[in-house]
């Protein structure tokens, strides 16, 4: 049956013009009364998103800076200053998140808790760190001949075990997940889009641990963190996701160093 | 361009500018908002921000196209850069290593500078932050190396953040003209 003009004006679906309130067809990117732009203007201007970028480069700024003074500079190569950095780096993460807290507050919370899901997150946690702790060693023996063991710094000191696992394990999972993925992917978010704002948060990163060698595992996990915050919008899987992964290189570490301790008695 | 939600029934004629079908007694395109009933002066304005917008866009995509290509200028300064420090220090022992580091590298800005093509602002941010990372990491070794090819990196770091802000433009005047 043909219709008429009148009719299908009548079926197309319709809205009214955001200016004079003229029937707008829907889809329509102006209305054909006034002129005026129907569409959301989802694009931000040039301007906003250069602050924001700035705001990003500052958090990245510091966080090169302090990374480079304690990595690179002698004076500070002693566990007091691993703690005063470690501490300065989570109040810097703070402050960016109290800076964009209307924002971020929402991935603060954890309405969905399912323990199933966590221990998905924790088996690929587990599986991923194992792997790496595998390759990651095999290639500084091979290319460098040397084995890093992060406890040989804490051994001798009384509670050695439980101050490695919260300088290793537990401080860098909650200060980095807040900065680098509460605060980082919201701030990007501003700026790029969705998919964009999970790679840059990911590079920026694996930048910031300042190791090229380390950047095939550093940054598909980082990526990995990035879209389970996304997905889960939550920051808490994520700690706990890293929190796991450090943990297992503690573990190894530990391990290592008593079997060392157990031949050298033997 | 995207499809028109307007149907051939309910139309007379093509708009001028963009070719949308035009809906009986509109004023304004729905597709460009060009003023269909407008005065000539105001056609005549509205072509003309039209095409400033498109040789802004030109301009655009000029600061882009160096952006991308001084990251294929970084990537062979550290392939060269990799080649001859390989040769001139064959004895020593990390050598191959640091031949292999240069090539990686070189690849990875190679990488970028394809990705600029289609996504130019993410491949800046992430190019420019390498980079400097570089810079910085070669200067706690050798810290005279800051200051060699300075005049270049200068012009490698202005021409990224400058393709940065083009791209932002360009996203923002693309979605006007569709």
């Amino acid at each position: 049956m043909d219709l008429n003009t009148s009719e299908i004006i009548q079926n197309t679906e319709k809205q009214l013009c955001n200016n004079c309130m003229a029937v707008v067809i829907t889809g329509s990117r102006y209305c054909g009364a006034c002129g005026h732009s129907q569409t959301d203007d989802d694009v931000p201007e040039t301007t906003y998103r250069i602050k924001q970028l700035k705001q990003v480069g500052l958090f990245f700024g510091i966080h090169l800076l302090l990374c480079c003074l304690i990595n690179f500079v002698d004076y500070f190569d002693d566990l007091f200053w691993l703690a005063i950095f470690d501490a300065t780096l989570a109040l810097v993460n703070i402050t960016f998140v109290a800076i964009n807290w209307q924002v971020v507050k929402t991935y603060l919370k954890w309405p969905d808790f399912s323990l199933q899901k966590l221990s998905l997150y924790l088996g690929i946690a587990l599986i991923l760190s194992m792997f790496t702790h595998y390759t990651i060693t095999w290639l500084n023996e091979t290319l460098f001949d040397k084995s890093i063991n992060y406890y040989y710094a804490f051994a001798h000191l009384k509670y050695g075990k439980i101050l490695l696992i919260l300088t290793v394990a537990v401080s860098p999972a909650l200060s980095e997940e807040l900065g680098f993925r509460a605060y980082l992917i919201n701030a990007l978010l501003k700026i790029v889009d969705l998919k964009q704002a999970i790679f840059i948060s990911a590079a920026l990163f694996s930048l910031i641990h300042m190791s090229i060698i380390s950047l095939y595992w550093l940054l598909p996990f980082s990526i990995f963190l990035a879209y389970i915050f996304i997905k889960e919008k939550t920051m808490w899987y994520g700690v706990f996701i890293h929190f796991a992964f450090n943990l297992v290189t503690c573990l190894f570490d530990i391990s290592s160093d008593s079997l060392i301790d157990n031949l050298l008695i033997k | 361009m995207e499809s028109s939600p307007i149907i051939p029934q309910q139309v007379n004629s093509n708009c001028t500018v963009c070719s949308t079908a035009i809906v009986l007694d509109n004023s304004f395109c729905n597709n460009c908002g060009y003023p269909l009933k407008g005065t000539e002066e105001e056609q005549n304005s509205f072509l003309a921000n039209r095409m400033s917008m498109e040789i802004d866009l030109d301009a655009h995509a000029a600061s882009m196209k160096k952006a991308g290509n001084s990251l294929y200028w970084i990537a062979g300064s550290f392939t060269i850069f990799g080649f001859i420090m390989y040769f001139m220090n064959q004895e020593a022992e990390d050598a191959g290593f640091t031949l292999g580091l240069n090539i990686v590298l070189s690849g990875i800005f190679v990488l970028l500078a394809l990705w600029s093509r289609s996504k130019p602002l993410t491949a800046f941010i992430v190019a420019l932050t390498l980079y400097g990372l570089i810079i910085i990491l070669n200067a706690v070794v050798d810290p005279k190396s800051i200051a060699s090819g300075l005049i270049i990196k200068i012009f490698i770091v202005t021409w990224l953040i400058r393709g940065m802000k083009a791209a932002m433009d360009a996203e923002k005047i693309r979605k006007v003209l569709n």
